[in-house]
């Protein structure tokens, strides 16, 4: 039996829909738990709040890729627009925009997660199939270096002389062109992006998606959840149209990610145990812009293929770090910088030449370290505070000096941070001047393109939300199945952790219905 | 401490009201910068010129006018797309740059903005970014992002950061480099088929 695709502009009428599971956003973990479902026989009904788009549109201009594939049309930040919030809102999720690392969740994550948060048979072993299964469908393989772009040969050449740890990541790509645009939708279906993989094979499979729909509320009966309640948007903005959805399942997997999902329990008043929407942790990331003679094109070639865990464990206190590149286009690099007039036509006229080297802070791992917290404003929007805190801080303070390092150590003439009043260093030798700069929320730009946490799991409904197997700890058929259920920031890319925690909860939610 | 959107909107409304006040005497001559587009979606007259001067001033005036890039009319045209809460956020900083009343308590001179010299502007701008009130600096950060957006993402602005714009896979409907034109190292190697494992 074959499903179907139907999208937004299409709809002329109201929706009403019953099925045996109501798959509640198409990304990471939408997306492969939907395949799996499909796969055992399961009547699946997919929402999501995005629109369906192809290769065909992606035309890989930014003015394009932004409004049409993120969260907000690209504007989404927390409450004090201090942390810039890269997040993906189409058919595939972030998936469809991600920049393709893969790692399996670290062992000491899920050692932390077990003696800190109480949760146990999420062990190394436990996953071990279910990340060799994603692994084989999604072709996640290790970048090969020798073809890791300028941009990405500066960290490992600036770690390896500076005696670093660095090496190539794994991408979850088959045919990729190298272009470099992996963060407007991949032009060639290279990328195995949800909306390329698991969506095709459940909607051949017979399960029917609804593009454009975005969730409001869940409604309970009798402690279960009775309809899921959407509305048609108008595509490519935040607004509704007069059409509504309304589906009647058996069970419900909320699968909108970090952030939205939070947003639809909290909407619903789900929250008993006042849990939903806090820690919520997003990787913050601060960068370095480094100004090389030779010619860098940072916005072409693969944009992530080589990653740093070197200073991963800082010790007691501190939060650690990882390091990265990231693909310079010009908007996103214009919005990044600080500077506005000849300052900001300077650092432009010379993209060709900058390199941008990341630094990405393990949140939710110390002691006393709460993330943010997503609220819900009376207009229906998301309210994200995340406080950056006086050791948060420090540890930007660290990434800032260790990013100059690998910069000048790669050979570049100039580093330049993203302050908003840069520093701007010449050598070496300059890299102190960084001590005497501040740090924190609108100090320097910040980012986040990992936002996990809102929804933890955890054995205790008075600390989490749903328990080891994603299932809702009071209302029996719902399970959340995406990144709002990390307890803690990974320390790493954590689209691998998604869709193996996803493949894994395919047989808890089938046994519900 | 991070500033609540409350305390940016009561912000927003005591610009309200220092727009009001400020017609007595202090905002003199606020400026209309023509010709203002007719078909306007979100932004009227005033904050369109607002947004324009803001423009003038942000983008490099060694790249392509921000005139001629129209960025007032590209910042209208995403904000009519935006959550309507969040293009009235927008608007309320506007109106308030604007205001020569709340340029003297704020910083950055007792005339309105867009008739200021371009000094007085850079002025005021850099009073906002790196204001002690959190509300400003958000504000700030509002504008300037939703101005430089509007300007780098237009194909037109390409030439000047030395972006050869995105190769063309057949999608492209703006102009977009031939494959053939990678540049250095992206042009190889050649696309991949099978990554050894």
């Amino acid at each position: 039996m074959s499903g179907r695709i139907t999208q937004g502009p299409e709809v002329t009428a109201d929706i009403e829909e019953t099925c045996d599971v109501c798959v509640i956003g198409s990304g990471a973990g939408g997306g492969v738990l939907a395949a799996g479902l499909v796969e055992a026989g399961l009547d699946v009904v997919m929402l999501e709040a995005g629109g369906y788009h192809t290769r065909r549109d992606f035309d890989l201009h930014e003015q394009t890729a932004f409004p049409m594939l993120y969260q907000a049309r690209g504007t989404r930040a927390t409450a004090d627009l201090s942390i810039s919030v890269l997040q993906g809102r189409s058919v595939g999720g972030g998936t469809t925009i991600n920049w393709t690392t893969c790692f399996r969740t670290p062992e000491r994550i899920l050692s932390h997660w077990q003696k800190v948060h109480g949760i146990e048979g999420l062990d190394s072993e436990t996953l071990r199939p279910h990340f060799e299964a994603v692994e084989e469908r999604l072709h996640i393989q290790t970048w090969p270096e020798a073809q890791a772009n300028a941009n990405n040969r500066r960290l490992l050449e600036g770690c390896r002389k500076l005696g670093y740890e660095a090496a190539p990541l794994r991408r979850n790509v088959k045919g990729c062109a190298n272009s470099g645009f992996c963060g407007m939708g991949c032009p060639v279906d290279g990328k195995q992006s949800q909306h390329v993989t698991s969506i095709p094979d459940a909607v051949a499979a017979g399960m029917r998606l609804y593009s454009d729909v975005e969730v409001r509320t869940l409604s309970q009966e009798g402690g279960r959840i009775a309809t899921v309640d959407g509305v048609v948007m108008q595509r490519g903005a935040d607004k509704d149209t007069v059409h509504r959805v309304k589906v009647r399942p058996k069970v419900v997997a909320l699968c909108g990610g970090a952030i939205n999902s939070p947003m639809v329990l909290l909407r619903s008043g789900l929250d008993p145990n006042k849990r939903v929407g806090r820690r919520t942790f997003l990787h913050p990331v601060v960068a370095l812009a480094g100004v090389y003679d030779e010619v860098i094109s940072p916005y072409f070639g693969a944009p992530q293929s080589i990653g740093s865990h070197h200073f991963i464990d800082r010790g007691a206190d501190k939060y650690g770090i990882f390091l990265e590149a990231a693909p310079m286009h010009p908007m996103l690099t214009a919005s990044a910088s600080g500077e506005f007039g000849p300052e900001l036509g300077d650092l432009m006229s010379r993209l060709a030449h900058v390199s941008g080297l990341i630094s990405l802070h393990v949140d939710g791992l110390l002691p006393g370290d709460e993330g943010g917290t997503v609220t819900l404003r009376s207009d229906g929007r998301p309210n994200i505070d995340y406080p950056v805190s006086e050791r948060l801080a420090d540890a930007m303070r660290f990434s800032h000096d260790v990013l100059a390092r690998i910069h000048f150590a790669a050979g570049a003439r100039q580093v330049a941070s993203l302050h908003t009043q840069p520093v701007l260093m010449r050598s070496s030798d300059d890299v102190e001047l960084l001590a005497r700069a501040t740090y924190g929320a609108q100090r320097h730009a910040i980012f986040s393109a990992h936002q996990m946490g809102g929804c933890a799991m955890g054995p205790d409904p008075e600390t989490s939300v749903v328990d080891a197997t994603l299932r809702h700890h009071t209302l029996r058929n719902l399970f959340v199945v995406d990144g709002s259920v990390l307890p803690t920031a990974l320390g790493v890319n954590p689209s691998e952790t998604i869709y193996g925690l996803a493949h894994r909860a395919r047989t808890h939610v089938a046994a519900a219905v | 401490m991070a500033p609540s959107r409350r305390l940016f909107l009561k912000a927003g409304l005591a610009g309200g009201a220092l727009l009001t006040v400020g017609g007595v005497g202090l905002a003199l001559q606020p400026g209309v910068l023509g010709p203002v587009p007719a078909l306007l979606q979100v932004l009227d007259a005033t904050t369109w010129s607002v947004t324009a001067a803001v423009a003038r001033r942000m983008c490099p005036a060694t790249g392509p006018a921000a005139d001629a890039i129209d960025v007032a009319s590209r910042v209208d045209a995403q904000l009519a797309k935006m959550h309507p809460g969040d293009a009235a956020e927008v608007v309320q900083g506007l109106i308030l740059l604007e205001n020569g009343l709340a340029g003297v308590i704020l910083g950055g001179g007792p005339r309105a903005f867009t008739a200021s010299s371009p000094a007085a502007q850079d002025a005021r701008l850099r009073a906002w970014q790196t204001s002690s009130l959190a509300v400003l600096r958000k504000a700030y950060k509002a504008i300037r992002g939703l101005v430089v957006t509007a300007y780098f993402s237009h194909p037109e602005t390409y030439a000047f950061t030395g972006y050869p714009g995105p190769p063309d896979f057949g999608q492209s409907r703006a102009p977009a480099i031939q494959l053939a034109q990678l540049p250095e190292p992206a042009a190889e190697p050649p696309p991949v088929e099978e990554v050894p494992g």
